[in-house]
């Protein structure tokens, strides 16, 4: 049996039937070809997945597809495009903040909820904004420098 | 066990009166939806599917309120709301704190207080701080409600007094206040994104002349439920509150405790953790009641 | 001074902005017309004899388009020793091992197939550990038994000079014994791939490899087809770090392709699979004897070298090999003896990962300099000093070195990390060649 759900993804109403055995990662990526988010462990500890729902950071994995019925969802698609990209987005460019790129989605939907919380982090406040997000290339520095300089960048 | 995916059934009633009535109708075939990140986490893995789901975040269950002088929060209260809360913070710290650096930040603005203590995992962050704040919990259906001490709700790992056709409302401690502190530690395999190896949560009462008016004390992933550590809590009540009353409960407490070994730790080092983080939490919570912190 | 357009500047990724969007199409981020979905069944066993794979019922789901086993492999063995099967037949030989794949309209039905698979099988004692199975009366993993032989011999050999006479001569034997655990890569993204073959025969692999012009080989041979035949297409991969060297989805998804009326096939492994089932880096147990002089001097070294292969071949003679070369380390030692083994368990076969057996020697050899500095009582900077290999030495293998480099790390890293060194280690130079 599919239910249907209305809901906002990136700024634009979507209508969608699911059944109820679908998690909010598999309704983005196998209903409405959203691959921004991705699949990493399927089980919240890789934070891949991570996207907002009512500019809330959340593991897309752990949410049940059929809840998201008239929220709000941003993926990494809606969070700037290479024609017009968010700060965030070019500040990860610039500082090199991806290598493989897998766990960049993630990672900026994670960052994103951080700056717009907290405007100006501390490189603590960075860590444990991204504790929940792994990833096996980087060491992690270059992607919290991204995030700082994001921050400075908008002070300016 | 596995119903195909034709055949589950999903709800999200719009009250708490809609809620109970389909609690009702379906005994026994909904499984209650909050967060998720047990429920879905299960369904991926594991492909546990039960005959039907039924999401309560429509129903208004996430609020922190003081009543009659009880703080009652919201089951379906987040663990980002929980942690962020300046009320909890101050009145209930060791739940704040738990529910605070609980697994990520991705993963707390979906996890529910609630959702924790139904899914009574030994080890649980919050399971452990509210037992250790003295807290109960409401447990609601179409009937009526009824309260239960946390220390008798959980009664195995994963098993709880809930019924079928029950919807945990609310969980109700009595605040922290003037000469009363809480705390809540926990070590882990890592820093964040970790279960508890041990965890402990302590909340003490202390009057004018220095003496543990009265003290609860709570270990989780030490037995097959969060346990309250009653035989250490008895070395404390009555007594002055000293370095040496600490230490000795601690030391009680970690005899006290059913420790085995699985594959997060050893019951040797269960113990050790024991001590060290009964310890802690007393000081703390007892800082916190001398107006220290 | 020429100004550098590209060298000494600080250049953007060519595809930063791409991963910065999420445009960056990863393999399982596509979706094809008519794809299906890839499941397979594994082992819950880590030793066992086959005797009926029964896919009978899974066939008849519906919703399931094709079922392989080996007998729809056209060559169902590869690597550098032939001896992988790319679906088991007669046996199990670890856990998680695959027997069976089905390809079919969603990953449910997928899923569900699989648990109609019937395997018969008799579980046989494993052994899981390499030093139990290097004994005589151990479980065999292998017909032709639990070493990986090197023409002839169960060890890898690499000798210099004469050990023994060594530690005759020696005012010091000094004994290590170290030990590398077993890793996983885990790379984010998990194995994956999208393959069709076509109405001409010729199969596309939308590859995560880090090899792909080695695996087209590999494909080709396991597919009987000639390698034009075989169309890779790679590139895009979300980590690797060795992972992805050996084919994990690409031959079965291959296979499966040939039945399924070129419908692609998808299939994208679980973070479990990827941990049970995916290669490894192998455990290395390393025991060292050095003879060495009173003034620090290692003047000969033997390592006996015990690497956990898992259950097959699969690229392990040449890891060892590649181990046996290194785990003496970057230092002039004229007596070497070192027997690298490579042993078969009941597990995953090891394979590359970041270094592919060099990783493990350097924490030996480090070690074991750590070790000696304690016996001698002496800083272990001087012991690397000391004995670091100039330009002109030879290697354990005897080439003649060139460009050498540790002694001008030595006194940077020192540099950098605020130690003092001694002015006598501070004029030395790996160019100053050592006279005869």
């Amino acid at each position: 049996m599919d239910y249907p759900i209305k809901f906002t993804l990136n700024s634009a109403e979507v209508e969608v039937e699911a059944p109820a055995t679908i998690n909010l990662l598999r309704l983005l990526r196998d209903y409405l070809d959203v691959t921004g988010p991705k699949f990493g462990c399927e089980q919240g500890n890789c934070g891949a997945c991570t996207v907002h729902i009512d500019g809330e950071a959340a593991n897309a994995c752990l949410v049940h597809g059929l809840t998201i019925d008239g929220r709000e969802v941003t993926t990494v698609e809606g969070l700037g495009t290479m024609e017009a990209p968010d700060p965030l987005q070019l500040a990860f460019y610039e500082h090199y903040g991806a290598q493989c790129g897998f766990c960049t989605p993630g990672m900026l939907m994670a960052s994103k909820a951080l700056l717009d919380h907290n405007p100006h982090p501390t490189r603590d406040d960075v860590v444990e904004a991204i504790v929940g997000n792994v990833c096996r290339c980087t060491g992690y520095n270059k992607i919290i420098e991204s995030v700082l300089a994001a921050a400075d960048a908008a002070r300016e | 066990m596995a119903s195909t995916k034709q055949e589950v059934l999903y709800f999200a009633p719009a009250s708490l009166e809609a809620a109970l009535e389909l609690l009702d109708q379906h005994a026994g075939k909904l499984n209650v939806l909050a967060g998720g990140t047990d429920l879905v986490r299960d369904m991926n893995l594991k492909f546990k599917v039960p005959p039907g789901f039924m999401w309560i975040g429509k129903i208004g269950l996430e609020y922190v309120e003081r009543q009659n002088g009880h703080l009652r929060v919201g089951a379906a209260t987040r663990m980002q709301t929980a942690g962020s809360s300046e009320v909890l913070r101050q009145q209930g710290a060791a739940v704040a704190r738990a529910a605070g650096k609980l697994a990520s930040p991705p993963v707390r603005s979906l996890a529910t207080l609630g959702g924790n203590l139904v899914n009574a995992s030994p080890g649980a962050d919050t399971a452990c701080a509210l037992l250790g704040l003295g807290a109960e919990v409401v447990l609601t259906s179409k009937g009526g409600s009824r309260t239960v001490l946390l220390e008798a709700f959980f009664t195995g790992p994963g098993e709880t007094v809930i019924k079928p056709n029950e919807l945990m409302t609310e969980i109700v401690f009595k605040p922290t206040g003037k000469g009363q502190g809480s705390a809540y530690a926990k070590v882990g395999r890592r820093q964040a994104m970790t279960l508890a190896v041990l965890n402990a949560a302590a909340r003490v009462e202390l009057d004018g002349d220095g003496k543990c008016s009265d003290v609860r004390i709570a270990v989780g992933a030490a037995a097959p439920t969060p346990l309250r550590a009653v035989e250490a809590e008895t070395l404390l009540r009555g007594q002055p509150w000293t370095e040496e009353a600490i230490e000795a409960a601690a030391a009680k407490a970690a005899e006290e405790i059913k420790p085995i070994d699985d594959v997060h730790g050893t019951a040797w080092y269960r113990r050790k953790l024991a001590r060290v983080l009964v310890g802690r939490t007393l000081r703390e919570a007892g800082e916190i009641a001398q107006g220290a912190r | 001074m020429t100004e550098h357009k590209y060298v000494g500047q600080r250049l953007p990724r060519y595809d930063g902005m791409q991963h910065v969007t999420g445009k960056t199409q990863f393999v399982g981020d596509m979706r094809m017309h008519g794809m299906l979905y890839v499941k397979a069944w594994r082992s819950p066993v880590a030793s066992a004899t086959i005797s009926r794979i029964d896919v009978s019922q899974a066939k008849a789901l519906p919703g399931v388009v094709a079922v392989i086993t080996h007998e729809q492999v056209p060559n169902n063995r590869y690597g550098f020793a032939g001896d992988f099967p790319v679906l088991a037949d007669t046996e199990i030989r670890y856990k998680g091992q695959e027997v069976a794949a089905v390809a079919a309209e969603t990953e449910e039905i997928a899923r569900q197939a699989v648990e109609l698979i019937k395997v018969d099988y008799k579980e046989r004692p494993a052994v899981l550990d390499p030093f139990e199975a290097m004994r005589p009366d151990s479980a065999k993993v292998s017909p032709t038994g639990n070493f990986v032989m090197f023409d002839g011999k169960p060890y890898r050999p690499v000798i210099r000079g004469d050990v023994e006479a060594a530690f005759a001569q020696a005012d010091h034997i000094i004994e290590g014994y170290f030990r590398t655990a077993a890793q996983e890569h885990c790379p984010i993204e998990t194995q994956t791939s999208v393959v069709q073959t076509d109405s001409m025969g010729r199969t596309h692999i939308h590859t995560v490899t880090q090899a792909v012009f080695f695996n087209q080989g590999t494909l080709a041979s396991i597919l009987k087809k000639p390698q034009s035949m075989v169309h890779m297409l790679g590139g895009i991969v979300g980590g690797g770090f060795g992972a992805k060297n050996d084919p994990h989805t690409d031959h079965i998804c291959a296979v499966l392709s040939l039945y399924t009326n070129g419908r692609p096939v998808r299939w994208i492994w679980t973070r479990e699979e990827e941990f049970v089932a995916s290669t490894q880096r192998g455990a290395t147990h390393m025991f060292f004897k050095d003879a060495v002089t009173n003034d620090g001097h290692i003047i000969g070294r033997q390592v006996r070298s015990v690497r956990d292969g898992g259950a097959y071949v699969l690229t392990n003679d040449y890891v060892a090999a590649k181990h046996a070369f290194a785990v003496s380390g970057p230092y002039n030692i004229p007596n070497i003896r070192t027997h690298a083994y490579a042993v078969l368990t009941n597990r995953r076969p090891t394979s590359s990962m970041r270094g592919f057996g060099i990783y493990q020697a350097s924490i030996g050899h480090e070690l074991q300099i750590e070790h000696i500095a304690k016996q001698l009582g002496m800083d272990s900077w001087r012991i690397r000093f000391l004995n670091a290999v100039h330009d002109g030495d030879l290697s354990a293998t005897q080439a003649v070195l060139k460009n050498c480099g540790l002694i001008e790390s030595l006194q940077q890293t020192a540099e950098r990390a605020g130690v003092k060194l001694d002015d006598e280690f501070l004029q030395l130079s790996s160019k100053a060649v050592r006279e005869a």
